[in-house]
């Protein structure tokens, strides 16, 4: 069951990311095609894999939409927090694009992990 | 079941590529990356795009960068920063200019806040939510257009995490649903103060409505641990508040009915308050019926979005910005519910057609007598490509001095000069206008020593929980204005004249004071192109020009 749902929810990401990429070549068709990869990428990866994952945490009362709106929000919550909070302790703000998306990967492959 | 579900996902699709379109694409003139800072209209604009780029070259928000705030070097960062590091971070993965980055995500922030108050509707009937989506594209309509292009990203952006709450509240019975709770509040907390005091109201009402239901036990835990959490993790932000903002503005009662800004009313809706109006009353009876949360938030911020009433002055208003997406299921209600009384059974298809037949006449400009329209326009702004030139040029090649600016015609907003990452002074305009009246060249001019106070009177820290102001403090030693006095031109080290004006008698003079400092071997021109100038003074403190009548 669990690895249908992911399996599934991938191929809705996978969706997401190309009707992403055809909507903003459309929308802001004066721009390179590569500044338009890049920035949908960079919005993936810190604003919707990190919160899509951890919203596994309630897969079974929220639905795909659900987990993939209010996962966005959580990301953009957690990583501006986040980033606010280690700044002041001493790691650049360079590094927190890359770390931050990391650690809420990792924590929302434990809550799959542990979540059977 | 399957195409139902598809057919849902890609009608949110479209919607969500509308009001890019309608909010974004078209006022970024169809781009994503610009040579300089793109749709800029107002000095908060630069504010925020100065700040967040500060924070990206000094790798935190421990405190402003002193071209900020006036040349010290001690100022706590006391503006709310969670907005500022998701801007720079974005900027750092994408590629974007921070300009580019931290203005972006504001418009997808608030395409994301439509999506998710439609969820809270969708709870209590998906047809209704189909029904008032397209209503939040009038975010984009004219006046709350200004909480864009004018700078108001703060506001904008916490309101995003404020409907996230509302639908963190709605779904309370989540296990641990705390987690979310904290989450949301400490983001609002962290992006815009104004707007957790929006959800601690919004969190009243909604405790009193689920305790007449008797149905209060959870949220009542959740909300008390949430609570003692975000209070937790934003207690060094808040004590930073605490001595800063809430010090300088604190909370007085009074009324204000206007507000410089272009203001958003109800009668704004124009001929769409008909249907908005069934759904306001129809709301009135449906409260009591479960996962009727949405109609709470309605009611709620729409109470809150008149608060200039009660002592909330200019924050209300920025409260109204998203009253199109707060208030968006009265229109669904409205819509659904005369629909009904013609048709019994409305079809999901029938309400996306309806959908999408609204929201493409909330974009028809032909439609803006009768219906409010969404505001779209191509803007450059403030900036040129040859004054961002002069700003860039200060930051690849001076790491200190004190730069005069002359009269510019956009030089009055002020944080735009902050970009030559230098603590800018600027010769007060009207001083200006009147000398040049007298026909006069002078050493001494009113100059403003610009900074980003906010009120909050340069704070610094002395300890945790003690702060000096060096505004104060300054202001005690030096009775004369400390801000704008008269200051000797020849004490600074760079002056920047702009060439050309909308009124050339203005660039004129500049030039004339320019070709006065010239005369002195020591002031050299260092950078220059077709709109502006920069003067290099080798020896500041000697006597720099010539004083006299010019005819």
């Amino acid at each position: 069951m669990k690895k249908d749902l992911i399996k599934k929810d991938l191929v809705n990401l996978s969706y997401i990311l190309l009707a992403g990429i055809v909507i903003l070549k459309i929308l802001f068709y004066n721009e390179d095609f590569p500044t338009i990869l890049r920035t949908l990428l960079a919005f993936f990866w810190l604003f919707i894999l990190p919160g899509f994952s951890l919203m596994y945490y309630w897969e079974d009362k929220l639905n795909f939409t659900e987990r993939f709106l209010i996962g966005v929000a959580a990301s953009a919550a957690i990583i501006g927090t986040c980033s606010y909070y280690l700044g002041l302790i001493g790691l650049d703000i360079k590094y927190h694009g890359i770390l931050l998306p990391l650690l809420l990967l990792a924590i929302g492959s434990i809550i799959i992990l542990r979540k059977k | 079941m399957k195409t139902k579900i598809n057919l849902e996902s890609i009608f949110l699709l479209i919607v969500f590529s509308v009001m890019l379109w309608a909010g974004c694409a078209i006022f970024f003139n169809h781009e994503l990356s610009h040579n300089f800072p793109f749709g800029y209209l107002a000095s908060d604009t630069y504010q925020h795009q100065v700040r967040v780029e500060s924070i990206k070259l000094m790798g935190n928000y421990k405190y402003e960068a002193p071209y900020i705030v006036a040349g010290y070097e001690d100022n706590v960062g006391f503006y709310q920063p969670l907005l500022y590091h998701i801007g720079a971070i974005f900027s750092y993965v994408s590629g974007l200019e921070t300009y580019d980055s931290a203005y972006l995500l504001i418009f997808i922030l608030t395409c994301f806040a439509s999506l998710i108050m439609y969820l809270i509707i969708k709870q209590f009937n998906k047809h209704i939510a189909i029904l008032s989506l397209p209503l939040s594209l009038l975010v984009f309509s004219q006046a709350p257009y200004i909480g864009f292009t004018w700078g108001h990203w703060p506001a904008v952006s916490a309101q995003f995490f404020l409907i996230t709450f509302f639908w963190t509240l709605s779904k309370i019975n989540l296990k641990n649903s705390f987690i979310l709770f904290t989450v949301f509040l400490s983001a609002t907390i962290l992006t815009h103060t104004s707007e957790a005091v929006f959800a601690a109201m919004f969190l009243f009402f909604y405790f009193i409505y689920k305790f007449i239901k008797k149905d209060y036990k959870v949220l009542f835990k959740q909300a008390i641990i949430g609570s003692i959490l975000s209070f937790t993790i934003c207690f060094y932000y808040l004590v930073i508040f605490k001595f800063t903002w809430a010090r300088m503005q604190p909370y007085s009662f009074y009324a204000m009915k206007a507000w410089a800004s272009p203001m958003f009313g109800i009668p704004s809706f124009k001929y769409l308050l008909i249907f908005m109006s069934i759904g306001f009353i129809i709301s009135l009876f449906y409260l009591r019926k479960k996962k009727s949360t949405a109609f709470l938030v309605g009611l709620v911020m729409l109470l809150i979005g008149y608060s200039n009433y009660y002592g909330f002055g200019h924050r209300s208003f920025q409260a109204r910005f998203f009253w199109p997406i707060y208030l968006s299921i009265f229109l669904g209600a409205g819509i659904y519910y005369s629909i009904k009384l013609i048709i019994k059974n409305i079809h999901t298809i029938h309400c996306i057609a309806i959908a999408i037949v609204f929201l493409v006449i909330l974009n028809l400009s032909t439609m803006s007598s009768i219906l409010p329209v969404t505001a779209r326009f191509t803007a450059q702004g403030l900036m040129s490509q040859q004054h961002w030139d002069m700003f860039r040029w200060f930051q690849d090649n001076v790491d200190s001095g004190k730069t005069l600016f002359f009269y510019g015609d956009f030089y009055g907003q002020k944080a735009i000069l902050r970009n030559t990452h230098l603590p800018p002074y600027r010769v007060g305009t009207n001083y200006f206008t009147s000398i040049l009246q007298n026909k006069t060249i002078k050493r001494e001019y009113l100059i403003s020593r610009l900074g980003d106070h906010h009120g909050v009177k340069y704070a610094y820290r002395k300890s945790f929980f003690e702060y000096g102001y060096h505004a104060e403090e300054e202001e005690s030693k030096d009775p004369t204005y400390y801000y704008s006095k008269m200051r000797d031109i020849c004490t600074f080290d760079y002056y920047i004249f702009d060439k050309v004006s909308q009124q050339p008698v203005f660039a004129q003079y500049n030039m004339l004071i320019a070709s006065e400092l010239l005369k002195k071997e020591w002031i050299q021109p260092v950078y220059g192109n077709d709109y502006v100038i920069v003067l290099k003074n080798n020896k500041p403190g000697e006597d720099c020009i010539n004083e006299k009548r010019f005819n």
